[in-house]
């Protein structure tokens, strides 16, 4: 046998092992001893049993079930990557450094016990304290673990005790304090579609178990009848949101601790909701379930449904409806702040559509949300790709008019068509496969018709093939797994509030956490967002980007033989392909989700935020008091890197409420009122701070990059290019907010530098109305 | 120092957006000259005006020039350009109006206009927006913007019926002339053959020529007799040798990749 052999026949043995029931032994049964302990007899005082040669020494006397069970569930985790091709298995099950906070799902954080004397009295543990040499948290854990186990049967896969290593201390001191009394975590591994439950239904109340249940959980069991009829003994928590019954776990814990233990629930934490934050709703918002989103987007898929249903139904369309895509992130509840249903009209009317004006209220944001549709294929398309545009815009014109008889409002454009339907706004898009290859289409000079790639076919491949594709496979891996959109809003607004977000495309930032989702190693699937999101930050810190792609292999669909093939293309033209290369089973050869963004400075950029964001939250984690507001801190920018600031005024700024840190200033808007019927399509993606960017980055790309937050953030980063900055010769191609550099009367002639006090008030003059103020750090470029 | 009034025969003229603002914008003109002559820029009367503030329109431009005699036509462009066609489809135009620093283009009503513009005071700061023409920027300009995004369903489909009765009379035109043409030899005697025909050929594509050649290489490959000559034993060790070559070089490079990736090194 190879070592690698032996290695895996001992975790396989360790994987199917039940030790804590029918403990193994090494002695030789045919010497017979009489004096010696049986393996059941060993299982009296022991809880896990591995006896050796002698049959007198059970190995693992000292090991706890919790650990055991933890060891075992590893190695069972490790039996289902060894054998997977798609990973490097070697890598990521003994390199990696497994941090307790990233294994687990959620963990139960109980401080330090101020009456742990009583405590020990209480539960008689006298004898299991001088056994655990004074350590209080060793002698109380097996009673809050059994307590505990059994107040959330059903709800946890397992659950751990963090072994932390002893501190030395000298032989004539007493133990130090931290010693017999550190706060312990205990990490659970949840059941993803039981977890949550807000009610444990107990025995009927007429059984013996009855009065069993009743002790166990006190005054909070109570007599139900449920709609199958029963009368139980059943247990409540309230909750009306997600992430109200995602406390469920904290309150039994408190609950059952302070009931049997009398540990006071303030000293019980659960770890684990602490991003939570991030993406919940402010309260002055006006939408019926105040979450973290989960319902919101559950509503914005439910509308699209039924438009989806209502485009099907339609009649009198010049050819049938073949499919209909929704792209957009919201239609596949990945969007981090799901758009909100208005009714209200802002602005001034304009036939048929609502229009801003810049004295008034600034209108609420409405995203527009895109959906695909493709048409049947007919010869009577035609084959010229200017023609092909007037006749996708016919379409849009007359699927308007039908939507209108439909008593919608709708509006046609020559590239799409606006729709407001039950609160949203949808934008339908026409789309035509053929025109791909139309516009790929050249005739070489001896009249042969060639496919070259170009820029426009490539965007339209991606934009109308291949997102269709990724959204329903990103689709159908939120369906599969709760957290997985709750993880994806946090890493994307952890992106966005680190002012990158628009220097990589959103479904880079899909398919990244989608990998953690198909590719685990060597964790479990994660099961919540703040075990999720950590894990996000290791891949981003830790991810070589130039040896190895990352490939996303969405439902195992590539053998191991393609995977192959993928890496060994890759590194044999790595300098063909972007910084980032992500590749999926609908890409395979070509990073079209990475091409042009991110650009290697942000990719580095990006990686080093992560390390140091994952260094802190590590710190925050493992000092003893938690304090929460330091878990905002890696979603808060340090700015004094930027050489400008520019300020807005809060109060134009229609996002300001998904902002991390809200102002007082912010605009909320307004309420949704039932029985209010729109007759004008409502002011659509008019977000003034990104118009205002979009106004910088035209001018000044040149000389200057900006960041922002797109999610409410309320300034504009300025960083000059120091290449700009260079005394260039007077060309009339660069001479834009040139100015004639004042020194240079040299022999190589006029000389010209950018107009950096001009350019700063053109900052002013180009936002006015938005802009605040500047703060100026520095009108040169650092290097 | 003061900025000098003429660099490289281009005239310096300082702009600002409004007379409280304090740094100018430097505008730099000059006379177009161009090898070709355009009828809409012709050269003795056109002005070329570098490095146009994006919030400048052709009517401020105008507002300037015109202290200098009158303008027919100002022209606004991202890069500069001779040539010029008015836009005839408004709905699907590729080039909406540039934003950001561009050039532009004043063709002004007599020859001598361009000289007194050469002659402009390069001291003096002009100001773009005044109290009589206010230019809008900032939320103003988005919100007007956005109002002028408003497409009108009736002229769409309007423009889009015009191009397709030119489109179906020009398909129509084509069709008509191959017809026409059909064992019609030209001067040498070929035929032109196409798809409108009264016997339609296959078109002439990439994917068509492939489908060919491999066709035509099976055939072949079904006649042939492998390892038959000595010199077709001798060509495929050759190429096996080679082949095994290529491998190992590409093994050893990708093991000296994996080698510098290893993170883990025990010695």
């Amino acid at each position: 046998m190879s070592s690698y052999q032996i290695f895996r026949h001992a975790l396989v043995a360790l994987a199917d092992s039940k030790w804590d029931e029918e403990g193994i032994h090494l002695h030789n049964e045919t010497q017979v001893d009489e004096h010696r302990p049986t393996v059941i007899d060993h299982h009296m005082y022991f809880d896990v049993v591995f006896v050796d040669s002698t049959g007198y020494c059970n190995l693992t006397a000292n090991l706890s079930k919790l650990t055991y069970h933890q060891a075992r569930h590893e190695a069972q985790t490790c039996m289902s990557f060894i054998d997977r091709a798609d990973l490097d298995s070697f890598q990521d099950l003994f390199m990696q450094r497994v941090s307790f906070y990233r294994t687990f799902d959620y963990v139960i954080r109980i401080n330090s016990l101020h009456n742990r004397k009583d405590l020990i009295k209480k539960c008689v543990l006298e004898d299991r304290l001088m056994d655990r040499m004074d350590h209080y948290g060793r002698a109380l854990m097996p009673t809050v673990i059994e307590t505990l186990e059994k107040g959330m049967h059903g709800r946890l896969v397992m659950m751990a005790f963090e072994l932390k290593p002893t501190e030395e201390w000298s032989v004539d001191d007493a133990p130090p304090e931290s010693y017999m009394d550190s706060p312990f975590n205990l990490g659970l591994l949840v059941e993803m579609s039981s977890f949550d439950g807000l009610v444990i239904r107990g025995p009927p109340a007429d059984s013996t178990e009855a009065e069993r249940f009743r002790s166990f959980w006190g005054e909070k069991s109570e007599l139900r009848r449920f709609q199958d009829g029963a009368i139980v003994e059943a247990v409540t928590f309230d909750g009306t949101s997600v992430a109200d019954r995602r406390r469920c776990i904290e309150k039994i814990a408190q609950h059952l601790l302070k009931r049997h233990l009398s540990i006071d629930p303030a000293a019980v934490h659960l770890i684990g909701l602490s991003f939570d934050s991030l993406i919940t709703w402010p309260t002055q918002l006006p939408v019926t379930c105040h979450g973290t989103g989960e319902e919101q987007q559950l509503d914005v898929i439910r509308v699209y449904d039924m438009l989806n249903k209502l485009l099907r139904e339609i009649s009198g369309l010049p050819l049938g409806i073949s499919s209909i895509s929704g792209v957009s992130p919201a239609l596949r509840a990945t969007e981090t702040f799901p758009p909100i249903p208005v009714s209200v009209s802002f602005g001034e009317i304009k036939g048929d559509r609502m229009v801003p004006q810049a004295d008034t209220v600034c209108p609420p944001f409405i995203p527009s949300l895109q959906v695909l549709c493709h048409f049947e294929i007919s010869g009577k398309w035609p084959d010229d790709a200017e023609a092909i545009r007037r006749m996708k815009a016919a379409f849009q014109l007359r699927l308007a008019a039908l939507l209108k008889k439909e008593n919608l409002v709708a509006i046609a454009y020559p590239h799409c068509t606006l729709v407001y339907y039950e609160g949203y706004v949808f934008r339908i898009v026409v789309a035509y496969e053929k025109e791909i290859n139309v516009l790929k289409q050249v005739r070489s000079p001896d009249g042969m018709l060639k496919l070259v790639d170009s820029e426009e076919a490539t965007v339209l491949e991606r934009d109308t093939v291949h997102l269709p594709k990724l959204a329903s496979a990103i689709h159908g891996l939120q369906q599969q797994n709760k957290c997985f959109s709750s993880v994806l809003r946090l890493a994307k607004r952890w992106i966005a509030a680190n002012l990158l977000f628009d220097y990589i495309k959103e479904e880079a930032i899909e398919l990244l956490v989608a990998y953690l989702f198909v590719c685990p190693a060597p964790f479990t699937v994660p099961g919540s967002a703040h075990c999720g999101f950590q894990r996000f930050l290791s891949l981003v810190a830790n991810h070589d980007w130039n040896v190895f792609p990352l490939i996303v292999n969405f439902n195992n669909e590539l053998s191991s033989k393609d995977l192959a093939e993928i890496q060994t293309g890759f590194t044999s033209i790595r300098s063909q392909f972007p910084p980032m290369v992500i590749l999926t089973p609908y890409n395979r050869t070509s990073a079209i989700w990475t091409r042009g963004k991110p650009l290697a400075s942000i990719l580095q950029r990006m990686a080093l935020l992560a390390r140091e964001s994952l260094q802190l939250l590590d710190e925050t984690l493992s000092k003893p008091i938690l304090e929460e507001g330091n878990f905002l801190v890696p979603f808060l920018p340090a700015l004094n890197v930027y050489d400008v600031i520019i300020h807005l005024n809060v109060s134009k700024c229609p996002r300001g409420y998904q902002a991390v840190q809200l102002s007082p200033d912010t605009v909320y808007p307004p309420a949704l009122s039932a029985n209010k019927t729109v007759k004008q399509l409502p002011v659509t993606d008019f977000d003034p701070v990104e118009l205002y960017v979009n106004a910088l980055r035209k001018a000044f790309d040149e000389v200057a990059m900006f960041f922002y937050d797109p999610f409410g953030g309320s300034f504009v980063a300025v960083v000059w290019e120091p290449n700009a900055f260079k005394p260039q010769p007077f060309k009339i191609s660069h001479m834009q907010f040139k100015m004639i550099d004042p020194s240079s009367k040299g022999k190589e002639g006029v000389m010209v530098i950018p107009n950096v006090e001009a350019i700063l008030e053109d900052f002013k003059i180009l936002g006015e109305g938005l802009v605040k103020s500047l703060e100026i750090h520095s009108i040169k470029p650092a290097i | 120092m003061a900025t000098p009034s003429n660099v490289d025969g281009f005239r310096v003229i300082p702009v600002k957006f409004r007379v409280s603002s304090r740094v100018p914008h430097f505008l730099y003109v000059k006379q177009h000259q161009v090898r070709v002559e355009e009828t809409e820029k012709p050269s003795d009367r056109t002005l070329l005006v570098v490095n146009v503030p994006p919030y400048c329109h052709q009517e401020s431009l105008r507002q300037i020039f015109t202290k200098c005699g009158q303008v027919e036509r100002v022209f606004l462009h991202e890069k500069p350009t001779s040539s010029w066609s008015a836009p005839r489809w408004r709905h699907f135009a590729d080039e909406k109006t540039p934003k950001g620093f561009r050039v532009a283009y004043v063709v002004f009503k007599q020859a001598k206009s361009v000289k007194k513009a050469m002659n402009l005071s390069s001291v003096e700061c002009v100001s773009l927006s005044s109290e009589e023409h206010p230019l809008q920027t900032g939320l103003a300009e988005w919100c007007n913007d956005y109002a002028e995004g408003a497409v009108d369903a009736v002229a769409l489909q309007s423009e889009i019926d015009e191009y397709f009765s030119e489109y179906d009379s020009r398909v129509q035109q084509e069709k008509h002339a191959a017809r026409e043409m059909e064992n019609v030899p030209d001067e040498e005697g070929w035929v032109t053959v196409s798809r409108f025909g009264r016997r339609p050929v296959t078109a002439r594509t990439e994917a068509q020529q492939q489908k060919v050649v491999t066709k035509e290489r099976r055939k072949r490959s079904q006649k042939e007799l492998l390892h038959f000559y000595t010199f077709q034993l001798r060509e495929s060790k050759r190429e096996n040798l080679a082949e095994l070559r290529r491998k190992f070089e590409e093994d050893k490079r990708r093991i000296a990749m994996m080698k510098q990736a290893r993170k883990f090194r025990p010695y």
